[in-house]
């Protein structure tokens, strides 16, 4: 599998990230998104006419929208359906389509201030503060009732994944996560995930040992 | 001049294994977290060396490790073990961690910005709910719930409404608070109380902040 990939982008890092988590080997090709824009250039076209990234190709098949790229990962890579659950789909689309509104408000405005994107970004602001005062809440809730992950059930999923890293990276676009702690809860216990991988911006933490005694 | 008093500032649920917490009182950022002995830490959130947020680094367990360039600082004392610059050279005693100081009360984590605050009085048994940031003056809220038929005013920060739900403001900076709930006696279904206590209090911040 290759990916047209540019390292700084979140998109790009959720896809890296599950394919570590999969241990599944990808192919990276980068592409100079930001200044050169060379993903809306004519050549890069040819693979991805909406001249946007992450793609992903496979054989014949290409993907280029996250959350599919994400799903198609774990169709190849996970043989036991934990992180693309069939009995709980509905939720993980669910999520999948919320991880597009983060790209769209907390996403966007990181991209409006580190990659001079035009964009209203009090407006992106704004959206993403919704977001993230609706995900605090869910996480809250989920911890009460002993849930650590976006859907239900003992295992995070490709929806965990897919939202990650708009919210870690929320800061270098103005947004501040002290108003969020179970958001920050959460992303610690994806930092902690075996076979985690960081990108600029974002850590790996050192081992956690299992806690000793309870 | 802040109050010399003791507020809540988090909830001891908040602080599970290895998490660094970031608060804010009076503007004083504060980095929080729980040692493997139970300890609790609460600490002015900025390393010695480059005045790193300690919220992004790492609890290690007996010390907390700042992101950066791995400067840590103990438990308790909050003295500086480590920097990994000089791996030999002694550590200045005097580099500490700012400390703030702690008190645990009702299932909520408390501290004061003056240490000659008296203690917070609250008994145990009491149920956690879920505290609500709002973008508005702590003043401006709680005179919004002292509105509320049943809403009595303990104090400038502490209202009790319906005689078993307690709401206190953590003040975190000008123009945003934190509204601490707890319910006091029994709770039957925990979960819907939660819920319901946080449907109410969402809908108060929303009517607080309008359209901002």
């Amino acid at each position: 599998m290759v990916l047209y990939d540019y390292e700084l982008s979140a998109d790009c890092y959720a896809v890296r990230l599950l394919a570590a988590l999969l241990r599944l080997d990808l192919a990276l090709v980068p592409v100079a998104f930001y200044p050169a824009r060379e993903h809306e250039g004519a050549a890069f076209r040819r693979i991805n006419p909406k001249g946007s990234l992450p793609a992903l190709v496979d054989g014949d098949m290409t993907l280029t929208e996250t959350g599919a790229i994400l799903a198609h990962l774990a169709a190849r890579g996970d043989a036991n359906g934990h992180w693309l659950p069939q009995e709980r789909l509905a939720p993980v689309l669910e999520w999948l389509g919320f991880a597009a509104r983060l790209g769209a408000s907390a996403g966007l405005a990181r991209l409006h201030d580190g990659f001079m994107l035009p964009a209203d970004i009090g407006q992106a602001r704004r959206e993403a503060e919704a977001c993230f005062r609706y995900l605090d809440a869910h996480l809250w809730f989920a911890e009460a009732a002993g849930q650590d992950w976006l859907c239900p059930g003992a295992r995070p999923t490709i929806a965990d994944i897919a939202c990650f890293p708009h919210v870690m990276l929320a800061e270098e676009g103005g947004i501040e996560r002290i108003h969020y702690p179970a958001i920050r809860r959460w992303l610690d216990r994806v930092r902690s995930l075996p076979g985690f991988i960081g990108m600029p911006g974002i850590f790996v933490p050192a081992p956690v040992p299992a806690r000793a005694g309870g | 001049m802040t109050p010399a008093r003791y507020f809540p500032v988090a909830a001891e649920r908040d602080l599970p294994y290895r998490h660094v917490f970031h608060a804010r009182l009076f503007d004083q950022e504060l980095a929080i977290w729980r040692a493997d002995d139970d300890q609790i830490n609460i600490w002015d959130n900025r390393c010695r060396h480059r005045g790193v947020r300690l919220s992004i680094g790492q609890n290690m367990g007996r010390d907390l490790r700042c992101q950066y360039h791995g400067w840590r600082y103990a438990s308790g004392d909050g003295a500086c073990t480590t920097v990994p610059a000089h791996p030999a050279g002694p550590v200045p005693e005097a580099l500490c961690a700012r400390r703030f100081p702690v008190a645990r009360a009702g299932g909520l984590i408390w501290t004061s910005l003056d240490d000659r605050a008296p203690l917070p009085d609250l008994a145990g048994g009491a149920l956690v709910l879920r505290a609500l940031p709002i973008m508005a003056e702590s003043s401006r809220v709680m005179d919004a719930i002292a509105a509320w038929p049943g809403a009595a005013r303990l104090d400038p920060f502490t209202l009790q409404v319906d005689g078993d739900l307690r709401l206190m403001a953590q003040p975190a900076g000008p123009g945003q608070m934190v509204l601490h709930a707890l319910h006091l006696g029994p709770a039957g279904d925990a979960m819907a109380l939660r819920r319901a206590v946080n449907h109410r209090l969402e809908d108060l911040r929303r009517q607080i902040e309008g359209d901002r």
